[in-house]
């Protein structure tokens, strides 16, 4: 239990064991105070939904079949953007990469909402084999099952887009992880230009395709293979232009989408994969932390949960017997000692 | 001083030592396997050691793919500076 084992941040969910985080004798972290210090600069990253309103008049094509291409796993965020979208008139093909490991009740809550709300559904996979390997790599590399699994939604999705001329592929990525996993480390970097920030981010985007590493090569990553069309699409993360709270995503969720259910055997963290759970313990064993500690701290910050939910979610106890199973299956051992899977 | 094709490859060589996560440099026509973190860091000590200004713009296979072709794409901005 993370409060039982380490001194937590006052402010959001950060512990020593993270790298670089410190407490001050307030007890908050140097993240927070960083934030603090900085607020208006890096709030100034997110935008209005009038803003999204006036992207999606610009980027409109009658010839197009959809308007965006959703990538939808199904969980709570991308449900809540779904349901958003479609009260904007968007012309919406719901895209879901099955990894293998989603559980058979969230398939059955993509169909419902895809069905309550009139919108496409087009689900794709990659055989059981190679997320494996995927997996095996990206617990290896990163100490978490995410990363790979990421690069193959965001391949075959950006593949999707440019093969139907669909000028929009967005995400239901929250705050949290967008500011952590894009755009923190520019303005770390001094990078505080937002336009520079977005011409940064379509340069590491189309580079993380190009790249031929082992996962691309698992994958058969062709998102960038004709640089001229991978151009013409916009990556969209809605949440971007939506500022929300999770209990308002449950609450659209509850009225529109009754029969909506979280499956079983997903985890605290997840609301659609039965691998989440393999990731977070890894991470935890190797690296002496949660892996959804930095991005979720900064949903903290910006308003989106508590610190007490995400506390909650952080301790939520993990099914080892499952997660071993899962290990043993990809053929993984690792070790704590020298923090290397 | 101007610098050669060799001398800018060695310290680019330096560079990878400190950001890659294996801690080691590529071969002159070997991939660095650098995730974006590692790589906006390698950017950023690309930039103060060559005192140069790399626009995202440039970021592209071409300039990146290796050692061998970073190398190059300095060269070619300290040329123009």
């Amino acid at each position: 239990m993370i409060r039982e084992t380490a001194t937590v941040c006052e402010r959001c969910v950060l512990t020593t064991s993270v790298p670089g985080v410190s407490l001050d004798e307030e007890g908050v972290c140097n993240v927070c105070r960083e934030y603090e210090a900085n607020r208006s600069t890096y709030d100034a990253y997110f935008k209005t939904e009038d803003d999204l309103a006036a992207l999606f008049r610009r980027t409109h094509s009658p010839e197009a079949p959809y308007d965006v291409l959703l990538m939808y796993s199904g969980g709570k965020d991308s449900t809540y953007v779904l349901n958003r979208l479609v009260d904007m008139g968007q012309r919406i093909l719901a895209v879901t990469f099955d990894n293998d490991y989603v559980p058979k009740g969230c398939f059955d809550n993509i169909r419902g909402v895809c069905e309550d709300a009139g919108v496409d559904s087009l689900i794709l996979s990659l055989n059981r084999a190679t997320m494996d390997r995927v997996f095996a790599r990206s617990l290896e590399q990163d100490s978490q099952v995410c990363t790979g699994c990421f690069r193959a939604l965001t391949a075959r999705g950006t593949e999707v887009a440019i093969e139907k001329g669909i000028p929009i592929v967005m995400t239901g990525l929250s705050r949290g992880q967008i500011f952590d996993t894009k755009v923190h480390q520019l303005l770390a970097a001094g990078k505080t230009d937002i336009d520079e920030i977005d011409r940064w981010l379509r340069a590491f985007r189309r580079r993380y395709h190009e790249q031929k590493d082992e996962i691309a090569e698992l994958i058969n990553d062709r998102a960038a293979a004709d640089l001229a069309a991978f151009e013409r699409v916009h990556f969209i993360d809605f949440f971007r232009y939506c500022k929300v709270t999770k209990e308002d995503i449950v609450a659209l969720i509850k009225e529109r989408n009754p029969a909506w259910r979280k499956p079983e055997n997903v985890g605290g963290c997840s609301s659609n994969c039965m691998i989440n759970d393999v990731g977070i313990k890894v991470h935890q064993e190797t690296k002496g932390y949660h892996n959804y500690a930095v991005p979720a701290a900064w949903d903290v910050r910006f308003g989106h949960e508590t610190r007490e939910e995400v506390l909650e979610e952080l301790e939520t106890d993990l099914d080892e017997r499952r997660i071993h199973g899962i290990l043993t299956q990809l053929k993984i051992n690792y070790h704590v000692k020298d923090g290397a899977v | 001083m101007t610098l050669d094709l060799a001398t800018v490859s060695d310290r680019i060589a330096g560079i990878y030592l400190q950001v890659a996560p294996d801690g080691e440099a590529p071969a002159e026509d070997g991939r660095g396997q650098l995730d974006s973190m590692a790589f906006l860091e390698f950017i950023t000590l690309l930039e103060k050691e060559f005192q140069i200004a790399v626009d995202a713009e440039d970021v592209t296979e071409a300039n990146f793919a290796t050692r061998a072709s970073t190398a190059a794409y300095v060269l070619q901005k300290l040329a123009n500076h």
